[in-house]
């Protein structure tokens, strides 16, 4: 009896045991997966909370802050891969591995992972990762980037939303957050994945994760860890130091394996707070968080097989590492002149590998850029039989070599709609002429082929070009991936002297001969069989742009009433046919009532319009209307009171000075007004405002009063000749656009 | 022999049912992917889609101009049950021709997304009659996920995209699609609301049809006839066969069903739609399409005869088809309302009694009181709920007048019940069911009677929403029984616009460097306005003050769970944590509030400086309804020197906001005119004008514009050393026929020019 009383009290003693063992097991496991454990912790307490008061005081104007944001890049070299991409013979090893890679896919369409302690860096590793891996390959050389955020809530109630963007050659894995650096609370981040369409990007393989962490209290600081890999190097072009809020501390390490032969480019540094150092990343300072110093996971764990993986790897050379302070926050800006030109970033760029042995040359000069891109383009199969008829349909009428080619051009603009499939290596590789003819939309370099190929079909030599437009701050024959967005096509109209024109059927309205601003000047590489060519757009004064007004009026009682001509060249031309001609047919008259009325203003009545054809861009485009003005003629007594200004351009325009980026006016502008106003009898002019003339690099603002004979004339001419305002030159604006609308308010004086 | 038979014909009956059982054990009433497939190629096959219609190919010489003509639409319903075996078939089918005239069409046409079960076929058919068919399994897959912890990848939206190949003006888009559902006898009823026709306006619209079964449809149940493109013609067909009910409403001279000879099957009855050369909508301000422009409304629903008496869906069991309510159906709704206002629970109103409902003697004082304890709670419950702000928070309207009705009762407090359709939903001609109808509570008191309509931060007892003024409402008698009640038609005038008042007062006067304004301005809000600033003063309201005491709940931001266990046994530092967070709360909503106040000042004026925005009444309580702020900023660009010593004022620009109707178009109306409300816009304006200076054409601010639609009046007049204008003007009607656009624009125009009114000022 005793016995078994003595065995029953063991039973129940290990059944307690277990019991508590195993409720101890599920509370351990739910508070690492359970994405809302801080709920059960009761982690806030009063240094964190004056901890946050002291931040929020400090900054009052942000919601978090990132306390430290710590990035480290580790490259790592597959030389046997590196010498079979160097001899060009990777395509069975490209054909096996998509066999491999999409098998491998298959398996990971199962809806449901059951976590366990044991599969979770595996489970971590697995989520998110959603390359599409149809057409990128593995290269020699692969870069993992390890992100480590420190975020702290800077109010009562938040939520951090983040997200993180990824392309189809990079993937993104171990998306997990801790609360108040307490490793107990560590969890996997629930993230919505899709793809991100951009405007004007039908498809593209790029992908967005998004993600809300609630945080609860002033001082709640949030850990967030997540790791990205470049399946190839040549896509980790720049590495940008600012986030989107506020960073107090920035660490950006590179790990660079022996041998490996990096450039590194600092850009727009002046300004900026950023040194660099070599070794071992500087290391964060402790906090003082209790929380931590509680965490109960503090026992040895074995190493993961990544770490394991790790101490395998080619032993590191050296550590670069760059730490910027106190950088503001990088928000979205209207008329972004491109990030490439202002913001501090690095530019990378992988020049060669030696194992010792041997030497393999990687992205390192722009032959090698140009070798990348031709082994794109020399996968096109184009069949310009078709083509060749309708090319030579649209030419037959033509006799100069200018009349062929512009027909041609002016045919791809009007006939093929811009539509960007930029998936996998589409975004790299053109798609087939024929392909583009018979679906009638394309991309740039869809379109630029498809010219190509009309062209050559007559018997041109016609190349593709390609180039980095002007939001680009590299120079075209950078070798880096970032040197070019764009492609359009050369033709040669004579092989002795090379005269040769660049066509963009991007741009429709575009005149032949003629270049939007966001390609002029920029330095191109041109195919040329084994070699390439570098060349560069032509560059056109802001006087190509010119847009004059001329405008006669007489007073009429208290209206002001005349006729008004308007002539538009250049970009400005095509700005006004491609916005008239992208408005609906039933919608065009009302669209241009109002662009002559400055957007329906109730003070001025347009009729008797009469203008050249909206299809034409040979010519420059014409438009003379009748115009009569309310509430611009005061009187008193034996004055009169004129004001002649009512299309008060760039009136009050006055652009934030604290913007990252240039300010971009699209193109370089060149706005010409004179109005002839007819003194009616009997009066003299007793006043005219005092003229304004305010010069600066980038913009000039000339505008006058001046009596001839019975008439006074008002010209102004505002100029932007370079086409963009530099973020440094904004408070100069500013000044001078309320000087300019001060002279816009100024009066003519009349006297009986 | 007999016998024999007898025993045959026993046991093949008892295997021949077992057989059937376990064929009905298989037997799965919803269609595969792969039959709805079949069945939709066998419908094209038979000619389903076919009408002479659709031979059109040409445009009306009048719309030649169009981007987009609509040759032709037109939707099928089908349904019957098979008697046999007692399986219902249903289905949907649409066509559309769209002609696309220019390239802005062809942008806006050539992109397509659908989802990967839908059956659709589409075909560009070329001005030389070539046809070619998308090959829709070109299309793009996209998928979206939610990467969880514990389940991993789930997908929860699958889409496909195609571009279309090859699309030029002229070209004609013809889209086929088809839905099919099958179900059993076991399957009591569903209704189906339809949106009409295909929404095709834009590029990134599913083509799809919105009909499922096993989703609930949000989308509104009524469409005006005329669409975004003008639309050659269009036919809706109803075939339909026993057990099924249409249900269906012309509104504003809408076309009227025919009824023709199904060719479908024996029993059906099939009710043909036809429209023909309907323009495009115009978008006009202060437009309600739905209540102004021909509209249909219409539902299919399918009841066996088990749940036709439990359905809310109204039908007619004989004629199969019901084109207007009658009286038992009016009868039948408030009955089944009135039923519901009894199952509410009782919590909240005990909570107010022990609280201090059971001092109050006066019924109106106890009503009011218990209107506001609820609306205090159950807006604080929904907001935190929701993660919103209170003022974003409302009740539904139908709970809300159940509870009351229920408290009513309970008090033995005289009540009617008001039933109406909103405009938006067609008015009283457009009602075809419960979801159409709003619900309000006339209560009589010994001396007055009070309407009860929202329960929303800023409602009051007596203020009912505009929605309820000036259309045909019933008020309904209540009764124990349903023959009981007494129904009667009536109305609720349309509160006058000097009870919705924007008043500004404006006081500005000339800073030294004489180049800007320093300007002082009051806004009071009165009435229904006060919504729309709600969020500026929110900011500073005693909303919480008033909670705490009504609730009896001293932490209302506090979430205990989330504090270490120590400093929750603290109770001080809990108190003092409340006020932080409501501070902190406070503080953020006020910053938040400005700024707003601020880009909307800077949407009108020139702001050189938003010196300040202070709340001084919240509009919150009973006593004091109305809502009061001021503001002080600088402004520029309202004073310009002429040079010769002198200035010109702008003075017409202190008016803001208001609208320009100026286009030729905008100046032809096409449909009534709805107003959200009748309101008026007063402005007193002092302005401060410096010594030794005078003031010429003053004249000009005296306006005097006034007919049946509102007015337009201003004077202004010299008191000492400022110049005082007084401005008003009054939109005097909710509802105004179009025939009335011209009297409108007369007192709008007015308002417009004065705006653009400039003084001189003279040393």
């Amino acid at each position: 009896m005793r016995k078994a009383l003595l065995a029953l009290f063991f039973l129940a003693a290990i059944t307690l045991l277990q019991s508590c063992f195993y409720f101890n097991a599920m509370q351990r496991s739910k508070a690492l997966y359970d994405p809302y454990s801080p709920f059960r912790y009761g982690f806030v307490n009063d240094d964190m909370i004056e901890e946050g008061e002291k931040l929020k005081k400090q900054y009052p104007d942000e919601d978090f802050l990132y306390n430290r944001v710590a990035v480290t890049y580790t490259f790592d070299v597959d030389m046997a891969l590196l010498k079979a991409e160097a001899k060009e013979d990777t395509k069975k090893n490209n054909s096996s591995s998509k066999k491999k890679k999409s098998k491998k896919k298959k398996k990971k369409e199962s809806k449901v992972i059951t976590v366990t302690e044991k599969n979770l860096e595996k489970v971590i590793g697995d989520l998110l990762e959603d390359v599409d891996e149809s057409s990128w390959t593995k290269s020699g050389v692969t870069v993992t980037e390890k992100n480590q955020l420190d975020i702290t809530a800077l109010d009562d109630g938040l939520k951090f939303n983040h997200a993180i963007f990824f392309t189809g050659t990079e993937s993104v894995s171990g998306v997990t957050a801790t609360y108040a650096d307490d490793e107990a609370s560590k969890f996997i981040v629930p993230t919505l994945t899709k793809n991100y369409e951009d405007n004007g990007i039908f498809h593209s393989d790029v992908k967005v994760a998004l993600m809300a962490l609630p945080t609860y209290v002033v001082g709640n600081s949030l850990q967030l860890n997540y790791s990205r890999y470049y399946n190839d190097y040549r896509y980790l072009t720049s590495i940008y130091f600012p986030e989107d809020h506020l960073v107090k501390e920035k660490v950006i390490s590179i790990e660079l394996p022996d041998g490996l032969d990096i450039e590194i480019v600092e850009m727009n540094f002046d300004g900026y707070e950023i040194t660099r150092t070599e070794g071992e990343p500087p290391k964060p300072e402790k906090k003082k968080s209790s929380k931590s110093k509680k965490s109960k996971r503090t026992k040895k764990e074995r190493p993961s097989r990544k770490s394991r993986k790790e101490k395998t790897k080619i032993p590191t050379k050296k550590i670069i590492n760059y730490t910027i302070k106190e950088t503001p926050a990088m928000r979205g800006e209207s008329n972004n002149y491109g990030p490439s030109h202002t913001v501090p970033h690095l530019l990378v760029m992988c020049k060669s590998y030696t194992d010792g042995k041997d030497t393999v040359q990687l992205m390192n000069t722009t032959g090698d850029l140009y070798k990348w891109y031709s082994k794109l383009a020399n996968r096109m199969d184009n069949n310009n039989e078709k083509i060749k008829t309708i090319a030579q349909d649209l030419t037959k009428n033509f006799t100069t070599d200018e009349g062929k080619i512009s027909a041609i051009f002016y045919w791809v603009q009007d006939n093929i709609r811009y539509l960007a499939f930029e998936d996998g290596i589409a975004a790299f590789k053109p798609d087939e002429c024929q392909n583009v003819y018979e679906k009638r939309y394309g991309d740039c370099k869809g379109m630029a082929n498809l010219t190509k190929e009309m062209l050559k079909s007559i018997g041109y030599d016609a190349r593709l070009t390609w180039i980095g437009t002007d939001r680009i701050a590299y120079d075209g024959t950078t070798p880096t991936l970032s040197s070019a967005n764009h492609m359009i096509c050369m033709v040669y109209t004579d092989s002795v002297s090379k005269k040769r024109y660049f066509l963009d059927p991007t741009e429709k309205y575009v005149s032949f001969g003629d270049y939007a601003q966001r390609i002029q000047g920029r330095k191109v590489v041109v195919e040329s069989g084994e070699s390439y060519i570098v060349d560069s757009i032509p560059v056109y004064n802001y006087d190509h742009n010119k847009t004059e007004r001329t405008e006669n009026f007489t007073i009429e009682g208290q209206l002001l009433k005349g006729t008004v001509k308007r002539v538009y060249n250049g970009e400005s031309k095509t700005l006004i046919l491609r916005s008239y001609n992208s408005v609906k047919t039933d919608k065009r008259e009302r669209a241009l009532r109002g662009f002559l009325t400055n957007q329906n203003d109730y003070n001025l009545e347009a009729d008797g319009m009469q203008h050249s054809d909206f299809t034409d861009r040979t010519q420059p485009f014409e438009i003379s209307y009748n115009l009569t003005v309310k509430h611009h003629v005061l009187t008193k007594d034996k004055k009169q009171y004129i004001n002649l200004e009512w299309d008060r351009e760039w009136a009050n325009y006055t652009i934030d000075t604290a913007r990252y980026s240039h300010y971009t006016f699209q193109h370089k502008k060149h706005q010409i007004k004179t109005a002839t106003l007819a003194i009616p009898a009997g009066y003299t002019v007793s006043y005219l405002p005092k003229p304004i003339e305010v010069v600066n690099e980038y913009f000039i603002f000339r505008a006058a009063y001046k009596q001839q004979g019975n008439s006074v004339v008002y010209t102004k001419e505002l100029i932007m000749p370079k086409g963009y305002l530099h973020r440094k030159q904004i408070k100069e604006w500013n000044k001078a656009v309320l000087q300019l609308t001060d002279f816009y308010d100024s009066y003519i004086v009349l006297t009986k | 022999m007999t016998k024999r038979i007898v025993l045959t014909v026993f046991i093949l009956s008892i295997s021949l049912s077992i057989f059937g059982q376990l064929n009905r054990k298989k037997w799965n009433p919803l269609y595969t992917e792969k039959q709805k497939k079949d069945l939709f190629k066998e419908a094209q096959k038979k000619g389903d889609f076919d009408d002479e219609i659709f031979e059109a190919t040409r445009v009306p010489l009048e719309w030649k101009d169009e981007s987009v003509v609509i040759l032709a639409q037109r939707a099928r319903y089908v349904g019957y049950v098979n008697r046999w075996n007692n399986v219902g078939y249903f289905t949907y089918q649409v066509r559309v021709r769209i002609k696309m005239q220019d390239l802005t069409a062809i942008e806006n046409f050539s992109t397509y997304y659908f989802n990967k079960n839908d059956n659709i076929e589409i075909t560009i058919e070329k001005p030389d009659g070539e046809r070619k068919k998308i090959d829709l399994k070109e299309a793009i897959d996209v998928k979206e996920k939610v990467n969880l912890p514990y389940f991993g990848d789930i997908e929860v939206s699958n889409y496909q995209k195609i571009a279309f190949s090859n699309l030029a003006p002229g070209d004609i888009l013809d889209v086929v699609s088809m839905e099919t559902v099958r179900f059993n006898k076991n399957f009591h009823h569903w209704t189906d609301i339809p949106l009409f026709f295909l929404p095709i306006q834009a590029t990134k619209n599913f083509l799809g049809i919105w009909f499922n079964l096993s989703i609930p449809f949000t989308v509104d149940d009524i469409q005006q006839l005329n669409s975004s493109y003008p639309i050659v013609e269009q036919k809706i067909e109803f075939d339909l066969g026993k057990h099924f009910f249409l249900n269906y409403r012309a509104l504003n001279g809408a076309p009227d069903l025919e009824e023709k000879i199904s060719k479908t099957r024996a029993g059906n009855k099939l009710w043909i739609f036809h429209d023909v050369m309907r323009e495009k909508l115009k978008d006009e301000p202060w437009s309600e399409p739905m209540f102004t422009l021909p509209a249909i409304k219409y539902e299919v629903t399918f009841a066996n005869r088990r749940s036709r008496n439990d359905i809310d869906q109204l039908i007619d069991a004989k004629k199969r088809i019901k084109t207007t309510v009658n009286e038992k159906d009016i009868r039948k709704m408030a009955y089944k309302f009135y039923r519901k206002s009894r199952e509410s629970t009782g919590d909240i109103y005990y909570n107010y009694y022990k609280k201090e409902g059971y001092k109050i003697n006066s019924s109106r004082d106890f009503i009011d009181g218990f209107y506001n304890y609820y609306r205090s709670t159950k807006l604080y419950e929904v907001a935190r709920y929701r993660n919103d702000a209170v003022y974003n928070t409302a009740m539904p309207n139908g709970a809300f007048v159940q509870y009351m009705i229920k408290i009513l009762n309970k008090r033995g407090i005289k009540h009617t019940l008001i039933m109406g359709v909103p405009r938006y939903k067609g008015g009283m001609d457009g009602l075809m069911g419960e979801k159409d109808l709003m619900w309000g509570v006339m209560v009589y008191y010994p001396n007055e009677e009070v309407l009860y309509t929202d329960c929303d931060l800023y409602a009051r007892p007596g203020e009912p929403n505009p929605q309820f003024e000036g259309i045909k409402l019933l008020e309904i008698r209540p009764a124990r029984y349903k023959r009981g009640m007494v129904i009667d038609e009536t109305a609720i005038p349309v509160t006058a616009p000097s009870k919705n008042q924007f008043i500004y007062k404006i006081t500005a006067e000339f800073l030294p460097d004489f180049d800007t304004l320093l300007v002082t301005r009051k806004t009071e809000l009165q009435g229904r306005p006060r919504y729309r600033f709600r969020e500026e003063t929110f900011a500073y309201n005693s909303y919480y003050k008033k909670l705490r005491e009504e609730l009896s709940n001293d932490h209302l931001f506090v979430r205990e769970f989330l504090y270490d266990k120590k400093l929750l046994k603290n109770k001080r530092f809990l108190d003092d944590e409340e006020k932080r967070i409501e501070e902190s709360f406070l503080n953020r909503s006020a910053k938040r509030a400005r700024k707003s106040a601020e880009v909307s000042l800077k949407y009108d004026y020139q702001v050189a400086e938003y010196k300040s925005l202070k709340v001084e009444k919240d509009g919150l309580k009973n006593d004091e309804p109305d809502m009061a702020f001021v503001e002080e900023f600088r402004l520029r660009d309202l004073l310009d020197a002429t040079g010769d010593g002198n200035y010109v004022l702008k003075v017409g620009e202190f008016i803001d906001g208001q609208i320009e109707i100026k286009d030729i178009e905008d100046r032809e109306r096409q449909g009534d005119i709805v107003h959200p409300y009748a309101r008026t816009y007063s402005y007193e304006i002092e302005i401060k004008i410096p010594a030794l200076m005078q003031v010429h054409g003053i004249e000009q601010l005296n306006r005097d514009v006034e007919n049946e639609t509102g007015s337009f009046k201003s004077s202004a007049k010299l008191q000492g050393s400022s110049l005082i204008i007084k401005v008003e003007k009054t939109y005097k009607d909710i509802y105004q026929s179009k025939d009335k656009w011209e009297d409108l624009l007369k007192f709008i125009d007015e308002a417009v020019d004065f705006r653009s009114t400039k003084l001189i000022l003279t040393r």
